[in-house]
């Protein structure tokens, strides 16, 4: 606990990381849109709205930012989680990112299994977690492609 | 009059076919039992279960959907009243003095005003969308470029205006819907803008892979922050209202009524806001606001009526001009061009079996979530004692499914992924999410009317030539000064609400 509170990173301002993070990628979307023209030859064109627009972000990001710095602070200890907490979030991410890698090689439910089994791991014992793993994605699985007929990801074998 | 309720008795016959029954009877079902669960309001269920109606007709689909939909706002009441923890936003208020009802050994009484309230509520909008609803398209006929432009405008700015705890926030969240939608190709010319090369950006972001990342899955992430969440019902004993409270809670319900369906029509409202309204105006209007918040009978009608009817009133700018006032009516929205229509007013002509069908359905759904309601509210309220580390990841992968649906490819899970950890971090830092959802709908549709009013009218000076346009304009400005002085005051908190 003590090595969290010490940790230099959660008393940053997550406000204004946000705020930055959001004005930089609007001044991107503003550089970007001198791509596309601002009349053509039916009048206005395409570049038009999204020149605006970016334009418009720029100030809400740089306000956004200032409100944060002056007013408004959240630090980043005291919005997010952290320990047990952020790792469950973190976990969840991971295992999606992972889904998505293999799903197209393994099929859905191999798949689903393996990203249920890492979620319930972390509630149930082994064997507990293994077993519901199988049976939602068992269910999920008959819903979709059975009763939906919905053209799920399977492997060679089907599933 | 006599033409709409003609149509109505059409879209009757196409409600009462056993499909389009069975269908609406799963919708509700599955509305009522995601509405139970806390932490998954309707705008979650309905992003999240779209993908279930891929194989449907597009009449049954919107049906089951929309069962969904206010299947939802009935099921948060349960859990609100059973155990203090309310499934949906509009149900928080229902907590004030439905729980202290259930804690007096009352929750029977609670359940079934709250239940009545909502049927009441759920019917009188839905004659109010039957009636108004052609009208208003007619109306909407007549809208040029500039006018719908104007409208945009004011209903993105009671967006910024009345979402969120600050004006800045408000407008982030609209410029992140804005600058999503301007991915993929422009409405005008064809012109493929912040594709970054990726094949499956030239046809832009999808709403519902969007919308099940912003609301679902940043909702789960924030669920599986804590696994052992879990609630413990109440039992349901007496059901009856004593003499005195009879007359005051008709009252709430009539109140409610009204106040639900008119709120429906502002373009940013939620159901929250017309609930926490209608609570304020039954305490000021009561002999004995001080019994309030200790388990009057009336605090749970009124509110519960009000954000039932809600949905009725904010089907009509949906149907009639093709602009969703709420987050689920975006997503619903999204539902609507999935099963290739487009709302506004010409739906009316061109699809008038869903419409109808749909209108005639919520008749059919609210008397089959009465039904559902009073004599099975103790068993809904079981579910609610699932615990957070079976339900969030069972969820994660039905939300996964969906994605992967929308264009069968992997490509819908990341973007899901993507949009749902942007959405986690906005929920942390306080940003509200539903604007960015309902501009990322409208931004198409602003950007090609302003475009035709400036080819049409050579110029900027158009806008405002229409008086239409103008008043539209003029009332935009009118609602953002004002929101700006009630933020500085710090009066805001009374129209303070939560994504649906």
């Amino acid at each position: 606990m003590t090595n969290q509170n010490n940790n230099p990173i959660r008393k940053w301002n997550a406000g204004a990381i946000v705020g930055v993070l959001f004005t930089s990628c609007s001044v991107y979307y503003f550089v970007k849109s001198f791509e596309y023209p601002y009349r053509n030859r039916f009048g206005v064109g395409p570049g038009l709205f999204p020149r605006w627009v970016s334009l418009l972000a720029i100030v809400a990001g740089v306000v956004y930012t200032l409100v944060s710095i002056f007013k408004d602070k959240f630090t980043v200890g005291d919005t997010f989680p952290h320990g047990k907490e952020l790792l469950n979030v973190l976990t969840t991410i991971l295992a999606i990112l992972v889904f998505v890698l293999i799903v197209k090689q393994t099929g859905f439910l191999v798949a689903s299994v393996l990203l249920l089994f890492v979620l319930f791991i972390r509630s149930y014992p082994v064997w507990k977690a293994l077993l519901y793993a199988i049976i939602v994605s068992a269910i999920v699985f008959a819903i979709f492609k059975i009763g939906f007929s919905v053209p799920i990801p399977v492997n060679r074998w089907g599933f | 009059m006599v033409e709409a309720f003609s149509s109505l008795y059409e879209g009757i016959l196409i409600a009462i076919t056993p499909e389009n029954i069975l269908y609406c009877f799963i919708g509700c079902m599955v509305g009522m039992l995601v509405g139970v669960l806390p932490g998954i309001g309707p705008s979650e269920a309905t992003a999240l279960l779209i993908p279930l109606s891929y194989g449907l007709d597009s009449v049954t689909a919107i049906i089951m959907l929309c069962g969904i939909y206010y299947g939802g706002m009935y099921g948060g009441t349960i859990t609100s009243v059973l155990i203090n923890t309310p499934g949906e936003a509009a149900s928080v208020i229902t907590c004030l003095d439905g729980y202290p009802l259930a804690m007096q050994g009352r929750a029977g009484v609670a359940l079934k005003v709250a239940a009545v309230g909502s049927f009441v509520g759920g019917i009188s909008s839905t004659f109010g969308l039957a009636l108004l609803g052609p009208a208003v398209a007619d109306f909407a006929l007549s809208f040029g470029p500039s006018e719908l432009f104007a409208l945009l405008v004011f209903g993105m700015s009671t967006v910024i205006g009345l979402m969120g705890k600050s004006l800045i926030r408000g407008l982030i969240a609209v410029c992140i819907g804005l600058s999503l939608a301007l991915v993929g190709m422009d409405p005008i010319s064809g012109t493929i803008r912040y594709g970054f090369g990726i094949r499956e950006l030239v046809s832009g972001l999808d709403v519902v892979t969007l919308s099940m990342g912003l609301f679902g899955l940043s909702e789960i992430l924030v669920g599986m922050e804590n696994l052992s969440v879990a609630g413990k019902a109440t039992a349901i004993n007496s059901s009856k209202l004593l003499p005195e409270e009879v007359r005051p809670t008709v009252m709430s319900i009539i109140r409610g009524s009204f106040l639900g369906f008119f709120m429906g029509l502002i373009p940013g409202t939620s159901s929250a806001v017309p609930a926490l309204i209608s609570y304020s105006m039954e305490k000021n209007l009561s002999k004995h606001p001080e019994k309030f918040g200790t388990g009057v009978p009336e605090g749970v009608a009124g509110p519960e009526t009000a954000n039932n009817s809600y949905v009725g009133g904010a089907m009509i700018p949906l149907f009639t001009l093709g602009i969703p006032c709420s987050p689920t009516i975006a997503i619903l929205m999204g539902a609507f061009m999935m099963h290739g229509m487009t709302p506004g007013p010409t739906l009316f002509i061109t699809n008038p079996d869903v419409i109808w069908g749909t209108i005639a359905s919520m008749f059919v759904g609210n008397i089959i979530l009465l039904i559902l309601n009073l004599p099975l509210a103790g068993m809904w309220a079981k579910l609610a004692d699932v615990p957070s580390k079976l339900l969030y990841p069972v969820v994660l992968i039905v939300a996964m499914m969906g994605a992967y649906t929308v264009d069968n490819s992997v490509f819908g899970i990341v973007v899901m992924l993507i949009s749902g950890v942007i959405g986690y971090v906005l929920k942390k830092l306080d940003i509200p999410l539903a604007p960015t959802i309902l501009v990322f709908v409208l931004a198409d549709m602003m950007e090609q009317n302003l475009l035709q009013s400036l080819k049409i009218n050579s110029g900027i000076g158009g806008l405002f030539k229409s008086t239409t346009a103008l008043v539209l304009l003029i009332a935009s400005v009118v609602v953002i000064t004002f929101s700006l002085i009630a933020e500085l005051k710090n009066k805001k908190s009374a129209l303070l609400t939560h994504d649906e």
